[in-house]
Parts: structure tokens; sequence; C-alpha cells
């Protein structure tokens, strides 16, 4: 990947000696947890109006809740377009708003694993797993390419076999 | 997105000892009416082991419905379940278990009544988020579809608990009586002047009798060859209530305390 092409939110993150071999965004299903949070919250409001009504600041306690959960899922949707998560020859890293939130060194990666949910596999996400650390990134779009080529800057010469 | 594999999942903020000492004191002054006099006294004469668990402990059925409830926010779905059956089990309602559920049930009809536009709007809301949930669970398994619809179930479990265990300033509600009762049994003290007097004896020995007294929440000592009789007696608003399903069907009934003018 060039330079060029890597999103500036990610880019002001690296050094001038580092080259990007994978940069994405997390899939949109990351979303998912939040927007069930959220709609379940709405539906317990609405369902519950008739009860809560007249009882003053239980109502309001009910709709503020709901509320703060609506701005947690508005929050991590802006949350998205400002997240990547970036390979570099020497490190992995996730990136967001508020700086970068994690990293590790691709020397300190021995191995990695794929796995895929039955929705994963329809909507085009996985879950990666780094060890020995036992870090699991969610929600990483293209899986299976991003495990290719995350095991090629690992084990760049891997031994030959017969 | 990024979560350790296998992560621990203690309750490290909650069950801290700084955080129960502070329970421990924060109670501990209410019980002295806010006198760090009478707190010392009490700590003094009782020790500081048996102060503190003794005024943890009866914190313990108030705080756990609002434990749950955080437990729930806080996605740790399976320790807020076992703190929501312990709320049924411990926590004093305000309403007992067959009334609870005639609540319920009158507040379930509120609930599916209305007009055609409220029907339509719940349906819409309920499919969607049964969409959203099926979408979840496909994707994220039950583990994390369990924790967004714990997190959620906080909207719905408000009104209850707020009904069911209410914390209110003031003297309106058991539970303010509950704080403010002390941890240990109040006694009628019947003295060699022929005076009763109510409280809770901090500490006795042959000379002095240490007794927290149960009016006006000062420290009394008598000496113990004074006091003539000792029995165990039900100070008003104290233990009245009872849990929404109690173990123990029969309740242990103490004759009521004789309210006394301090000396």
């Amino acid at each position: 990947m060039k330079a060029g092409l890597v999103p500036a939110a990610a880019y002001k993150y690296m050094t001038a000696r580092e080259t990007p071999a994978i940069c994405e965004r997390l899939h949109p299903a990351r979303l998912l947890p939040r927007a069930v949070t959220a709609a379940g919250a709405l539906l317990s409001a609405v369902a519950l109006e008739p009860a809560v009504s007249g009882h003053g600041w239980v109502e309001l306690a009910v709709w503020l809740i709901t509320g703060w959960f609506f701005l947690s899922l508005a929050r991590a949707v802006l949350d998205r377009f400002s997240t990547y998560l970036v390979v570099t020859r020497w490190r992995i890293f996730l990136c967001s708003g508020s700086g970068v939130t994690w990293t590790a060194s691709l020397a300190d990666v021995k191995d990695i694993r794929v796995i895929r949910s039955p929705a994963g596999r329809i909507a085009g996400f996985g879950t990666l797993i780094l060890d020995p650390a036992h870090v699991a990134i969610d929600y990483v779009p293209y899986p299976e390419q991003m495990y290719v080529e995350m095991l090629g800057l690992i084990h760049p010469d891997p031994p030959e076999l017969d | 997105m990024l979560r350790r594999v296998k992560r621990s999942t203690t309750l490290a903020l909650v069950l801290s000892p700084v955080g129960v000492l502070l329970l421990a004191v924060v109670r501990l002054l209410i019980v002295s009416d806010y006198d760090e006099n009478t707190a010392l006294a009490i700590v003094h004469s009782g020790g500081y082991v048996n102060t503190l668990l003794g005024s943890v402990i009866p914190l313990v059925p108030i705080l756990m419905p609002y434990l749950a409830l955080l437990l729930l926010y806080l996605g740790q779905t399976v320790a807020a379940l076992l703190a929501l059956a312990a709320t049924v089990l411990i926590s004093p309602a305000t309403v007992t278990g067959t009334a609870a559920l005639s609540i319920a049930r009158h507040d379930w009809d509120a609930i599916g009544g209305g007009d055609g536009r409220r029907h339509a709007l719940l349906i819409i809301l309920a499919a969607a988020f049964g969409l959203l949930l099926l979408a979840e669970l496909a994707g994220s398994g039950l583990r994390v579809s369990a924790r967004s619809v714990g997190t959620a179930a906080v909207v719905a479990l408000v009104p209850p608990v707020v009904f069911l265990y209410p914390v209110t300033v003031g003297n309106s509600s058991t539970y303010t009586g509950l704080l403010t009762q002390p941890w240990l049994p109040a006694e009628s003290i019947t003295l060699a002047t022929h005076r009763v007097v109510t409280g809770y004896v901090l500490d006795s020995d042959q000379d002095w009798t240490e007794v927290l007294l149960a009016g006006n929440r000062t420290v009394a000592r008598y000496r113990t060859g004074q006091v003539v009789a000792r029995a165990a007696c039900q100070v008003a608003g104290a233990g009245q209530r009872r849990p929404l399903l109690p173990l123990i069907a029969a309740r242990s009934r103490l004759p009521a305390c004789v309210t006394a003018p301090p000396p």
C-alpha cells in the first residue's frame, strides 16, 4: 500500500520510515451490539410508557437512559469513520479520533488465527486472534486476505516443506 | 472490537478494600447521627473488625438491586442475574410477592392497551429489535448478544427496582430506616432505678455497660451492677419489610421497644 493512499487519520500516527501494509476500517457490523442495546432500550421505554407516565423522575430516568444508549450508538457511528486497523512491517495498531488505542509489535506476534461466524461469512467480517498474547480483533473486514497478508509479514521466510 | 481472549471479570472496584471501607464509614456516620464522637465511641467499644463487618453487611440487601442494574449496564450479565436473584431473596421490598405480581399484571394490561398507532409502533420497534438481535446472534454469538440485551434491560428494570426498593431521603422510605438502624440488636435495658432505656449494647464487662441510645444516638455508660434486666426488642419501623420471595415463611416477633427520654 502506498503511503499516499493511507488516510490522514492513520498516517499521522506513522513514522517517516514506516510503510503501511494494511490500513482498513473495521466492519460496520461492530455497531450491532450498540444498535441492539439502543433498539431494545427504545422498545422498553415505549412499552413501559403507560406504566411509568405520571411517575415523575422514574419516567425521566427511563428516557434519559434510553437517550444515553442512542448517544452511545451515535458516538460509535462517528468513531467508525476515524478508526483504522493499520499493519506495518514492524507493528500493528488501532487508531481512532482519540489517538492510538492499541498497539503491538509484530515481533511479539508468533502466530495468527482467523475465526468467522455464520453472519461474518455472509457479511464479510471475522475475528483475528494474535498469539501468544491471545488478543482478538473483532469485526475485521476481508479476514482471509488480512490473515494471509499479516502471516506474510510475521513469517517473511517460512521454512520449506517437502 | 478489541479484547483479550482470556480476560478477568473481577468486580475490583465494587469489592476493593477502599470501597468497602468507604461504605463502612458512611454507614457508621449515619448510624451515629453524623456525630464523629459517637462514631469513634462505637468503633472503640465494638472493635474495628466488628464495626467494619457490622456496618457493611446490612448494606448488602439495600444495595443489591442497584448493584444488579449497574452490573447489567457494565455488561456483566451473569453476575447481574445472580445479583437479581439475590435481590428477590434477600432485599426487603415495599410490597409482598403476591402484591408485586398483581401490580405487574395491572401494568402489563396498561402496556398492552392503547390505540392502534401505539400497537403499530411497538410492532415496528419489536421487529427492528428482533432483526438486529438475530444479526448479532449470528455474527457475534450468544455471549455478546446477551450482554447487549442485558444492557438494554436496564431501562425495563429501572421502574420495578425503584418502586420495589426505593431509597429516598427523609423518613418516607423503609430503606432510610434500614440505613439508620445499627447492626446490633435493639434491647430494652432495665436499670436499678426502674428506668427502662432502649439502645444497642456496644460493650459490657463486669464494671461498665456501654449503650448506644436509640433515641438520640449518644453513647451512655452504666455500671453493670445497675443493669437489672436486658431484653431484645423491636424498634418501630425496623425489620417490617420482607423480600419478594422469602425462603422462610415464619417471622420472629419481638416485643416493641419502650421509647424513653434520654437520661
